[in-house]
């Protein structure tokens, strides 16, 4: 079943690309987006169970799925709006098109993936899409940002390589040649511990171009201001997640080995690095996408940090990615509105969204303040469960000058969303396209699922995530 | 036999340190190919002879002609000039290059490997630092792509120290390094040859705060 | 016996040199005992010494000349043991080299020229460029073989597997662009020009005349020999004795010529260049230290 949903991808996006004309393009997406819904569907049928012999449904897999599924469906929503408002031509439609299918089959691979190079190659295969996506507008800013990504994610991959060839080096000495998950952790234990550190510092600084973690995570701010919003979303949420997945599984094999404390060190460090540049940059950031791009610099931060406490913390950064998907892709869905609405994405040039457009500065206005983590947002619950395993873990320095730098974070929020918002018209600022209702409503529908899931979660999500920590 | 190989592999990284043209920079990296040609020649006898044959194609097709022959079209057609511009002056190099390969074997030691293998280690993890190193040095973009090339053949040789019993993580290897190769240096240096006039750094900093 | 034979390259050497570099120009050349002619010409006249110089500018040539004399004491020759030998007899060897250095840097800062001075100034420069080359090649000649002095090093080498026959030749072709380096050749340093932008050694003995500067040119062919005779050692072997002579002869002939071809077809460097090119003697010794290393952890 899993292979046939692959080739059902590769068939669609080769049609797409072979007959540009919209009307298949837009119809293969539907086509595509219902594969996906069987294919999640499927995987919660077959719970724990491996496929193909290299796939698992494995808990946390399947929650970053269904998030994916979900994001999908939004992503494309927003992609027919996009593409509709841009007139390009037939040929620029159907390649985006086309790779977006298969983004979403890589990323799809990458959660469902339980060997490890094969993880690598589905990781490999989202850094191909993306840059396509991103070089979408095709302009000198836009092919620098392409260029950098491209290049630098070359490097992450091949550092990312380096680590899986020491893994089999360390594995080989035990007589096993099998690179999966499961297998890795029972060698773990009695490979060299030397050895076991240098492949998790080499995994670490070659996801982190994916994550967007603290090493090399310039290349994906730069790839979020220039990228599509559509495109936006899906990068700084399903991407992250399948960088953190990634991450996350080579964290949970090599835990067996004795370098616990290692990796923990490792992660601490990136994460309040993350925060730190963060912080900086937020406060001086003059465009609104940069500004969303930064805010996830900080979460991903976050989420490292709360990685390393370990223990039950590690509930509350599955929650912290699930929300923040959800919140993260809403505001950058919504930045192609502000877009449509004022021709510019920089913060000076934006003023006084409520005179013009009331629903939408306030579901502006709701969407940073819940990326800031103000209740009720949900992500104000999970950020607070971190604290807390901080807190136990006896990391009290690092709570502490955490908080102080979420403090910087949420002023820079709050002072460029009051600016945009609330602000008296210095000059007239004017405004092109007129905002429909039909972009707004599935954007309250996210806030509503971050507020719902954070305090009220059902106990069937409860459970569920509970379960991911294996 | 493969300790003289690998020596001249050496060699040609301290060579690549002090190299002030690009010429030399692409012959180099042609004869680096052509070593690592050798060396897979020499380890992975223990392997089917077809999946050998594959991988010794792919070695001394991709990385000793087509890459090499593909840099020179592209410093021709957009008329580079010949020099490399380093950050870093070449004395400093040679001996940061030369700091690289005592530092490789330094962890080596730690390692515990067999004697064969701590050689090709030592050589292969210096050739991931230097080409790291001449990327972070260098301000053209040409000289970039060049660094990257030095870096793959270090993951490739690390590769191979595992490749008997493992082919599939050699091919993919050599996967990484055409599908790089070609996506980036065929698809966007010519992009930015067209739209840049100076193929620099200095022209790709417009992304900032 | 090994002294003679020496002092009997030395003086035939340059002479080759000059051979070949003329040969491959087109021209007939000098004659093999031109620099002997000099040199006997030189030693029949008598020194001028400036006002502004001391007594060291005096006991300079004197004193390098004795140590590269002293510092062939130490050298094996085939089948023939050196005349002084102990343990760690080749760092005296290269300490005696770098006397004979320190006084022709000494002598010619104490010209008070400035134009010497800067040529004092480069060759120090390139002394210390040069020097861990040679003490950090024959280190790692130590640790592989064991043994702490040159008869001993080369009697194991000799003896030895491939591999040793393979440290041998790199060896060998790193003591030859060490030799570049020492005497003041191309691509290093042009003998010929005297040109201020270009001159390292020439500019030393600029004020050198008569007697003295037969010591110096002298000491400059002493030192190709010396160096020709390490590199003959690498390859000799227990012979009879007029084998031995044959085939250091023959070996100390090749290097000569090899020397005059270089001479010829290379161009001297860029200044700014030199310090890489000698620097990267250092590193190629580094190189064949980690790979000893590398070899020898069995």
């Amino acid at each position: 079943m899993l292979g046939l949903y692959f080739i059902l991808a590769l068939v669609v996006a080769a049609l797409i690309f072979l007959v540009r004309k919209r009307f298949v393009a837009y119809a293969s997406l539907i086509v595509f987006l219902a594969a996906q819904t069987l294919i999640n569907i499927y995987a919660f049928i077959h719970l724990g169970e491996r496929e193909l012999e290299y796939f698992r449904f494995d808990h946390a897999g399947l929650i970053f799925l269904s998030i994916l599924t979900l994001l999908s469906y939004y992503t494309v929503y927003y992609s027919f709006i996009y593409l509709k408002r841009n007139q390009d031509n037939p040929f620029r439609t159907s390649i985006y098109c086309a790779v977006l299918i298969m983004l979403i089959a890589s990323v799809t691979g990458v959660y469902l993936s339980e060997h490890a190079g094969l993880l690598w190659v589905f990781v490999e295969a989202t850094t191909l899409c993306v840059s396509l996506l991103i070089y979408h507008e095709r302009n000198a800013l836009s092919l620098e940002a392409t260029w950098k990504y491209v290049f630098i994610c070359s490097i992450g991959i091949a550092l990312a390589f380096v680590g899986i060839i020491f893994l089999g080096m360390a594995v080989q000495t035990n007589g096993v040649y099998d690179l999966s998950f499961s297998s890795i952790s029972a060698q773990a234990a009695t490979a060299n511990p030397f050895w076991m550190k240098m492949v998790f510092l080499f995994i670490l600084v070659g996801f982190s171009t994916k994550m967007g973690l603290f090493p090399l995570q310039t290349i994906k701010v730069d790839a979020l201001t220039v990228a599509p919003s559509p495109v936006g979303a899906f990068i700084s949420t399903a991407l992250m997640n399948a960088g953190f997945v990634a991450l996350y599984r080579f964290y949970h094999a090599l835990s067996a080995a004795d370098i616990v404390e290692w990796m923990n060190n490792l992660l601490m460090w990136t994460g309040m690095l993350s925060v730190m540049i963060a912080a900086v940059y937020m406060m001086f950031a003059g465009n609104l996408k940069r500004l969303g791009a930064y805010s996830g610099l900080e979460h991903v931060g976050l989420v490292a940090i709360g990685l390393s406490a370990g223990g039950p913390v590690l509930y509350a950064v599955f929650l912290h990615l699930i929300l923040h998907s959800l919140v993260k892709s809403g505001l950058f869905y919504h930045l192609g509105t502000v877009f449509h609405h004022f021709r510019t994405y920089k913060i000076n040039s934006i003023k006084d969204y409520f005179g013009k457009a009331p629903g939408a500065a306030l579901i502006f206005l709701m969407l940073l303040l819940f990326l800031g983590g103000i209740p009720p947002s949900g992500i104000f619950v999970s950020e607070f469960l971190i604290f807390k395993g901080l807190f136990n873990a006896g990391h009290i320095w690092e709570m502490a000058l955490l908080l102080v730098l979420l403090t910087f974070i949420i002023f820079a929020f709050t002072r460029n969303a009051l600016n945009i918002v609330f602000s008296e018209e210095k000059a007239r600022v004017e405004t092109y396209g007129k905002i429909k209702y039909y972009e707004l409503l599935p954007i309250i529908l996210l806030l509503i699922a971050v507020v719902w899931l954070g305090y009220f979660p059902p106990h069937a999500f409860s459970v569920f995530l509970s379960q991911c920590i294996m | 036999m493969e300790t003289i190989l690998l020596t001249v592999f050496s060699f040609t990284l301290l060579f690549i340190g002090i190299a002030n043209r690009l010429n030399t920079f692409i012959r180099m990296l042609a004869l680096q190919g052509v070593l690592l040609f050798g060396i897979t020649f020499l380890k992975l006898n223990e392997i089917s002879w077809f999946n050998l044959t594959m991988i010794l194609l792919e070695t001394i097709i991709f990385k000793s002609i087509a890459i090499p022959w593909f840099l020179s079209y592209i410093l021709h057609k957009n008329k580079i000039v010949r020099e490399t511009e380093p950050f870093v002056s070449y004395f400093w190099s040679l001996i940061i290059i030369t700091g690289f390969i005592i530092l490789s074997y330094i962890i080596s030691g730690y390692l515990g490997l067999d004697k064969n293998t701590k050689a090709d280690f030592t050589v292969a993890f210096a050739s991931l630092l230097t080409g790291i190193y001449i990327i972070i040095t260098r301000k053209k973009i040409i000289t970039h792509m060049m660094g990257y090339m030095i870096l793959e053949n270090g993951v490739f040789l690390l590769s191979l120290t595992i490749g008997a019993h493992q082919p599939m993580l050699v091919n993919m290897g050599i996967l990484l390094d055409i599908f790089v190769s070609v996506l980036v240096l065929g698809l966007f240096l010519n992009r930015i040859g067209n739209t840049f006039e100076e193929m620099s750094i200095d022209n790709l900093s417009n992304l900032k705060d | 016996m090994n002294v003679l034979l020496i002092i009997i390259i030395a003086l035939l050497f340059p002479g080759l040199i000059n051979i070949i570099r003329s040969l491959l120009s087109g021209r007939k050349g000098p004659g093999l005992l031109q620099p002997l002619k000099d040199m006997i010409r030189l030693f029949r006249k008598g020194s001028v010494y400036s006002n502004t110089t001391g007594f060291i500018f005096r006991i300079a040539p004197t004193i390098s000349f004795a140590a590269i004399i002293s510092a062939s004491l130490v050298l094996p020759i085939g089948p023939w043991k050196a005349l002084i030998s102990f343990d760690g007899d080749f760092v005296f060897f290269i300490y005696m080299l770098g006397l004979g250095r320190f006084m022709a840097i000494v002598a010619a800062m104490d010209t008070g020229s400035s134009f010497e001075g800067m040529g004092a100034s480069r060759e120090a420069h390139y002394g210390m460029l040069a020097e861990p080359a040679f003490l950090i090649l024959f280190g790692s000649l130590v640790l592989f073989t064991g043994h702490y002095s040159f008869a001993d090093i080369f009697t194991t080498m000799r003896n030895g597997t491939g591999f040793a026959y393979g440290i041998g030749f790199m060896a060998a072709f790193l003591i030859f662009l060490f030799t570049l380096v020492e005497t003041s050749r191309l691509p290093v340093d042009d003998p010929r020009t005297h040109l201020e932008l270009t001159m390292v050694h020439e500019v030393m003995i600029l004020d050198n005349s008569g007697f003295d500067l037969g010591l110096i040119l002298l000491s400059n062919a002493l030192k190709f020999a010396v160096f020709g005779t390490v590199i003959a050692d690498f390859f000799l072997f227990e012979a009879s004795a007029w084998v031995a002579i044959a085939i250091f002869v023959g070996i100390q002939a090749g290097f000569a010529v090899l020397v005059g071809f270089v001479e010829s077809f290379m161009a001297r460097f860029r200044m700014t260049h030199n310090p890489q090119f000698i620097l990267s003697l250092t590193s190629l010794a580094f190189l064949i230290f980690v790979g000893i290393l590398l070899f020898l952890e069995k």
